[in-house]
Order: structure tokens, then sequence, then C-alpha cells
């Protein structure tokens, strides 16, 4: 009769405790696992919206700032124009290093376009924020007439998406961002001409003011330059233009979002040490119950490591018992609705990878089932070296 | 052989109380697409492919509603095995339509796909889960009632 | 020879009082040795059981098993030597409730040897066992659902499971009936008759009878009681006796 089989059978013989110490264990452990994937979460999403906006500014329409965000941060899709010469102008401003204009179009919701989806236009000459990771997806970036589409949107490469009563053959789809990209459509700047070309035809289309007008004008500043200064000149210069620092909104993000997980955390480490706790005085109670029932164990040659081994096998199997059951339940109830979550929280929120994910909940698993043992060890070492007869004389 | 006090008080648990969940996820099954994610027969004018979806999962759910119930209140231990095992079944299907036979919209940022799918997927492995423990109680009461031996050690 | 005990003796600390639960006891147990040790509550009876089985280390003397001086060996090897070699069963109710009879007559055979193949052997030599004490009908019920004499029945069987040379039984018939009390004992009878040495400590004089050697426990001293009444000392301590202090 093994040690697992006596700590099984001292585990089903008291049922309904057994049931409530498993069950906070896997409270713990959908808390713990929860709050730290939904931490890793946040953070990815950060981290994936922060080596997208490669721009040290972006020039924009004025008041067009918040629609920009919602295109980039929340995929609601958008359009808005500056005029050819503002472009031109804003391309040879003072300490820009360099520039590339992009094109904002949001489809229709109505028969006329697959779905509503924000179609973004690149020069591939000039381009240095889109262009790097696009080619990652399709080598040498879509020729014209093709579009590369982002993770959200239902079709796989080679199939064709229609836009604006037009079908446009789907050369390579990115991969999951969590930012506005999920839901948009990367075209070069002849192809979604075309497209402007075609969405001009249409009642509630906004016209293009002249040919070279783009909706924003990515740059890199030169080096040395303080950006809040630069974008103030800039403002102060160019009266009907607008400024967007990604990098000063990437970093107010990454501040608040430190505050948020290291407040999380605490309270992560907290619930941990209360279940630790409450395990522990529950352990100490059962135990000095049971102290009779290991005299008799010693009686009849028990030594004090079995008693020792039986008492933690008892709490391992309780805690990894409740944190596998904690888990899993995380899995099934939650991760399903990870899309609902995204969409819910309207900011940054992008899942790790299958992975990634794998491994934090392995590690939540590990520490939730240390739980049982951790409580159990001191309690176990007193009842393991007490004195055999005086615990016989209890309980008579 | 005599069964002890323990196994009776199982049988009862597993008669009273297992069916319950399966019956009540059930109902929730049928009613999640159409009353509670609200898919409707179009929008836009558009025809919406989760309608046909959301018809199949009120038959299905409707199905797995009365599996539950005959678990509920049946005495046979065949019965509530057979209940269990069409009520996995069922959970399948419930998947099965809306990731194939019927599908479900486009966009994946329809109610469909972040809401109504997820929650018939936690409805089917909750239900998969049930019926499984009912299942294993089943052969378990058939066993003792065939007068198979009890071994004491496990 | 089987035990062989010589100037035993422990004390006790209550606040600032100090009292001797056992002093300068010495006494030899043979094979064929049926010893019934009488006495008061609170005589030192249990102290003295707890020495000779290793349970509890004396502050003086020594015991020797099988030549084998107890207080040398390390705890485990005590709990080993109590496993395969005496057969103990405490006071009171010692069955453990959440094992069926069956296994709790198969524990001290299973705690070194866990496969399968061993919890088999000792099964069905437990099964034996519990045939000869009349009992094998309840090898599948759990101890509550006993009587009394049922229980005592189980507990002598696990004393038996590991086939010891020695049973140690600590009032063995203690909240029983005069009628089951007899059945007890005259089990103890056949395990004697069998060849296994048995230390019986009861408060109970009309136990007496069914020993071969009867000693008496008054406040800490031993004294054995002659079949023609007379009193001594316990028996001559072994002949290279020592005697050392604080055993720990």
């Amino acid at each position: 009769m093994s040690t697992f089989a006596i700590a099984w059978n001292n585990l089903l013989h008291r049922r309904f405790r057994s049931l409530c110490l498993a069950l906070l264990i896997m409270l713990t452990a959908f808390v713990i696992a929860g709050g730290t994937l939904f931490g890793s979460s946040l953070r990815n999403g950060v981290r994936s919206t922060a080596d997208r906006l490669g721009a040290d500014a972006m020039f924009l329409p004025p008041g067009a700032e918040r629609e920009l965000e919602g295109a980039l941060l929340e995929g609601k899709p958008s359009t808005f124009y500056l005029p050819g010469d503002t472009v031109r102008q804003l391309s040879s401003a003072k300490n820009v290093k360099r520039s590339s204009p992009q094109l904002y179009i949001s489809t229709f919701d109505s028969p006329h376009c697959g779905s509503l989806v924000q179609i973004i236009g690149y020069d591939p000459k000039t381009d240095f924020v889109v262009a790097p990771w696009l080619i990652e997806s399709v080598p040498g970036g879509p020729k014209t007439g093709e579009i590369v589409i982002g993770n959200a949107i239902q079709l796989e490469p080679g199939e064709e998406m229609l836009l604006f009563d037009m079908r446009y053959k789907v050369a390579g789809k990115l991969e999951k961002t969590g930012m506005g990209f999920d839901v948009s459509v990367f075209a070069g700047m002849e192809t979604a001409y075309t497209l402007i070309d075609r969405y001009e035809k249409y009642l509630e289309a906004i016209p293009m003011p002249d040919k070279d007008a783009a909706s924003v004008v990515v740059v890199e500043i030169e080096k040395g330059v303080d950006h809040e200064t630069f974008a103030r000149d800039i403002r102060m210069e160019y009266r009907s233009v607008g400024v967007i620092l990604p990098q000063a909104i990437i970093g107010n993000m990454m501040k608040h979002l430190n505050l948020t997980i290291a407040v999380l955390t605490g309270l992560l480490i907290v619930i941990w040490i209360l279940s630790a706790f409450v395990l522990a005085i529950v352990f100490t109670v059962a135990l000095h119950e049971r102290k009779r029932e290991f005299g008799v164990f010693r009686a009849f040659g028990a030594t004090r490591g079995k008693l020792v081994s039986i008492l933690m096998t008892e709490s391992a199997l309780l805690s990894a018992g409740g944190a596998s059951i904690g888990i899993l339940l995380l899995c099934i109830t939650v991760l399903p609705f990870n899309a609902f979550i995204e969409s819910s929280l309207g900011s940054e929120y992008l899942l790790p990878s299958a992975g990634v994910t794998a491994l934090i909940l392995g590690g939540c698993f590990l520490l939730c089932a240390s739980v049982g043992p951790v409580a159990a060890v001191l309690s176990a070492m007193r009842i393991s070296y007490a004195d055999t007869s005086l615990i016989m004389k209890e309980d008579m | 052989m005599q069964i002890t006090r323990n196994e009776r008080t199982v049988s009862k648990i597993s008669r009273n109380y297992l069916g319950v969940p399966i019956f009540l996820i059930g109902s929730v099954v049928a009613a999640l697409p159409r009353l509670v994610y609200g898919m409707e027969q179009s929008m836009h004018g558009m025809p919406m492919r989760c309608y046909a979806t959301a018809n199949a999962e009120i038959a299905i759910g409707t199905a797995i509603f009365l599996f539950g119930a005959l678990y509920f209140f049946s005495k046979s231990a065949k019965i509530r095995l057979t209940a269990s095992v069409l009520a996995i079944g069922a959970a399948v299907l419930a998947l099965t339509f809306p990731l194939g036979v019927t599908g479900l919209c486009g966009d994946t940022h329809m109610t469909c796909h972040i809401l109504t799918l997820p929650a018939l997927f936690v409805s089917a492995s909750l239900i998969t889960l049930f019926s499984g423990i009912g299942i294993a109680l089943s052969v378990r009461n058939l066993r003792n009632e065939g007068g198979g031996s009890r071994s004491t050690y496990m | 020879m089987i035990f062989s005990i010589s100037g035993l003796g422990k004390t006790y600390k209550r606040g600032e009082m100090v009292f001797s639960a056992a002093e300068n006891i010495s006494f030899m147990v043979d094979r064929q040795d049926f010893v019934c040790i009488t006495g008061e509550s609170g005589s030192g009876k249990s102290t003295l059981l707890n020495m000779l089985t290793g349970l509890l280390q004396p502050d003086e003397g020594f015991v020797r098993f099988e030549g084998r001086n107890i207080a040398e060996l390390s705890d485990d090897e005590r709990a080993r030597l109590r496993n395969s070699r005496i057969g103990c069963i405490p006071q009171g109710y010692s069955l453990l409730n959440n094992f069926t009879v069956l296994d709790n007559v198969c524990l001290p055979c299973c705690l070194y040897n866990a496969g399968r193949s061993a919890y088999k052997d000792a099964a069905k030599k437990a099964r034996l066992i519990l045939r000869r004490m009349g009992i094998s009908h309840l090898a599948a019920e759990h101890p509550r659902n006993l009587s009394g004499g049922e229980q005592r029945r189980v507990a002598i069987a696990r004393g038996m499971a590991t086939d010891p040379v020695l049973l140690v039984a600590d009032e063995p018939t203690g909240d029983l009936d005069p009628k089951t009390a007899a059945a007890i004992l005259g089990v103890f009878g056949e395990i004697h008759r069998n060849g296994t040495a048995i230390i019986m400590v009861t408060h109970e004089k009309d136990h007496i009878p069914f020993a071969n050697r009867h000693f008496v426990m008054e406040r800490g001293q031993l004294q054995e009681i002659f079949p023609d009444g007379t009193r001594s000392s316990a028996a001559p301590a072994a002949e290279h006796a020592c005697i050392s202090d604080s055993f720990k």
C-alpha cells in the first residue's frame, strides 16, 4: 500500500473537507492564472503596438487625432485628408529626417464591401513604418492590384476581397497585432489610388481635395531633436496640421500599464499568501484531530519520514487537483472569450502565443500546486517529532 | 454482494443531481443564440448565416434538455448511461453546426464569433464533463448491480 | 530470550515536581512467556510498555531486544524493528476508519513494501488471520461498523500480520464486557500456544490466570508475583548489564 494510496484514501475519507480545500485552491489558481494571463496580454499588446508604430511623429488634419488613434488602436475605420500642398511642405519641414505619406480610407458597411475595414495606402518607395513588417508576410510587398489583410479579416491568401464593388487578390495575411491593424487592409499607393477612384463614386464617400493629398505623413525626426519641441514648432508654423507623437502615447500607456500590472501582481501575491495561510490553519487543526491516527501508524512501525511523506502527499494531491481544475476552468470558460475581451477593452490586448500561454499556465499551476505542501510542511514536521507515547494517550 | 452505505448514497447523488446541470446547460444552448445574443435572420438587408445556426442550436439544446431530464428522472443505470452518451453526442453537434455545417458570419468581430461561439464551446465542454461523470457513475452502478467484486485496494 | 531489561527508569516533570513513572525495572522475557502486568491506573504500566517497544526512550537503564540495545538504534531502526518483530495493540480504539478491516490488517505488511504484489500477498495472509479470528466475513467492512469485540479482534489481527515474535497489548479488554473480554483472552491464549510471546498490561486482576507470569507495577516499581503468592523483585538482569544515564 503505497504512500500515494494511503494519502488518497485519507482524502476520500474526509470528502467534504478535501473538496472545500481543493475548491479554495481551484479559485486561487483560476484568479492567479487569469490575472497573470491578463497582465501578459496587456503588456504583449502594448509591445506589439510599440513595434508597429515606428514613426517619431505623424502629421494629420487638425481634429483628426481621435480618429487616427481609433483607427490604429481600436480598429475604428475612418477617412480624412491633408491637402497635397501641406503634404509637400511637411516633407521638407525643419528637422524632418525622412517622411512618407499614408492614405486612410474607410470601407462601407454595405453589400459593396466584404466587411467594414480600414484601408491604409502606403508608398513602398519612401515608407519605413509599415513596409518592414509587411515584407515579413509578403516578400517584396503586395504588387499592384494586391492587398495584405489584417489577422481578423476572414479571408486567406489567394482569395479575393470585395472593396467598392471590385475584387482584389489577398497577397498575404498579417499576424495578430492586438491593434486596429487587425481589421485593416494594406495596399501600395498605386492600388490605393485605384481604390479611391472607385470609392469616390459613392454618395457617402469623402472626396480627396486633390490628387497629391494624403491622410497622414509619417516622419522620422533628426537625432538629438526633442520630440515635444518639434511638435510644438510644427503646430506653430503649420496652423492647419495636427501632430501625434506615437512614442509619447506608448510611453504613457507603458507607465499606466506598469502601474496596473504592479498592482495586479501585488494582489495576486496576497491571494496566494492568503490561500497558504488558510490552508495552514486548516491543516494544523486537521492534524491535531489526527494525532492518534499518526500515533497508531508509529506504533505499528511507520517511520517519522513515512508520516511526513503521507501528509505531504495528501497536501500535494489536494493542491495539484485544485490547481489543475482551476486552470482547466480558466481554459474552457475565459480563454474562448478572448476576442470579446479584446473588443470590450478597446485598448491593446493581445494574448501571447500558444507556447508562451502554455508556459504561463504551467508556471501558475506549479505555483498553486505548491500552496498545499508549503502550508503543510510545518505541521508535518511538528507531528512527526511529537512524542508518540503522549500522542497515544490523547483522545482517551 | 452487499452494497455499503457509501455506494447507496453515491447512487442517489448521481440520480438526483447530475442530470440538473445537463438539462440546465441544454436550455442555455437553446436560448443563447437567438434570445440572448440576438442572431437575426438578416442585417442591413444581408442574410446572416448564423441564423440557421441559431435554429439548429434551439433543436440541439432542446434535445440536451430532454437527455438531462431523462437522466434526472430515470432510476435505471442503463438509461442514465444512454442519456449521458446521447448528451455528449449532442454537445459535439452543438459545436459542429457553427464551425462547419451552417457556419457563422464572415466578420470575426460580430457577436456570433466573439460571444455565441465561445459560449457554445463552454456549454459543450461542461455538458461533456458532467455527462462523462454520469457515464462513469452509471458504469460503476451497473457493475455493482451485476455483483462484480469491489477492490478494497486502489 | 527476547527481552532483557535492566535498571530501566523514566522520570517526568509536572510543574516543579519530578516523579518517577518507572524506577530500576529489571526482568527478562522468553519466547514461551505470556506476561501479565497489572497495576492501578497511573502506576507506570503504559510507560513501561512504550519503553519496551522503543516508542519512548528511557532515562536510565537499557532494553535489549534479541540481543540488540534498543537505545542504540536510530528512530527509523526502532520503527522497522516494531514493524517486523513486535506486534503492538495500543490502548483503546486504534483502528483506522478510512480503511477497511482487511486494509487495516494489511497496513503493517505494506508500509515498506508498496507494490501490488506485496499487497496481494499481505491480503492473502490477512484473510487467513481474520479467518482464524473468526471475523473473515468482516473484511470489507469499515471499523466504525463493528462491535467493540470485533474491533479488538481486528486490532489483534493487525498486530499478528507481520508474524512478530512478541505481541504487546495495552489494556486489550479495557472497555469490553466480561464475556467478550474472555473471548479476547482466549484468542491471546491461542496466539501464545502457537509460539508468540505476549506481554499484556491490564488493571483487571481476573486476567492473571490466562498468563504464565504475573508482574505488579506499583508507583513505578515492578515486582513479579510467583504462583505460590510470594513476591520478589523482577528477574535478574542479563550477565553483561550496562546502565547508562539519560538516553535520548
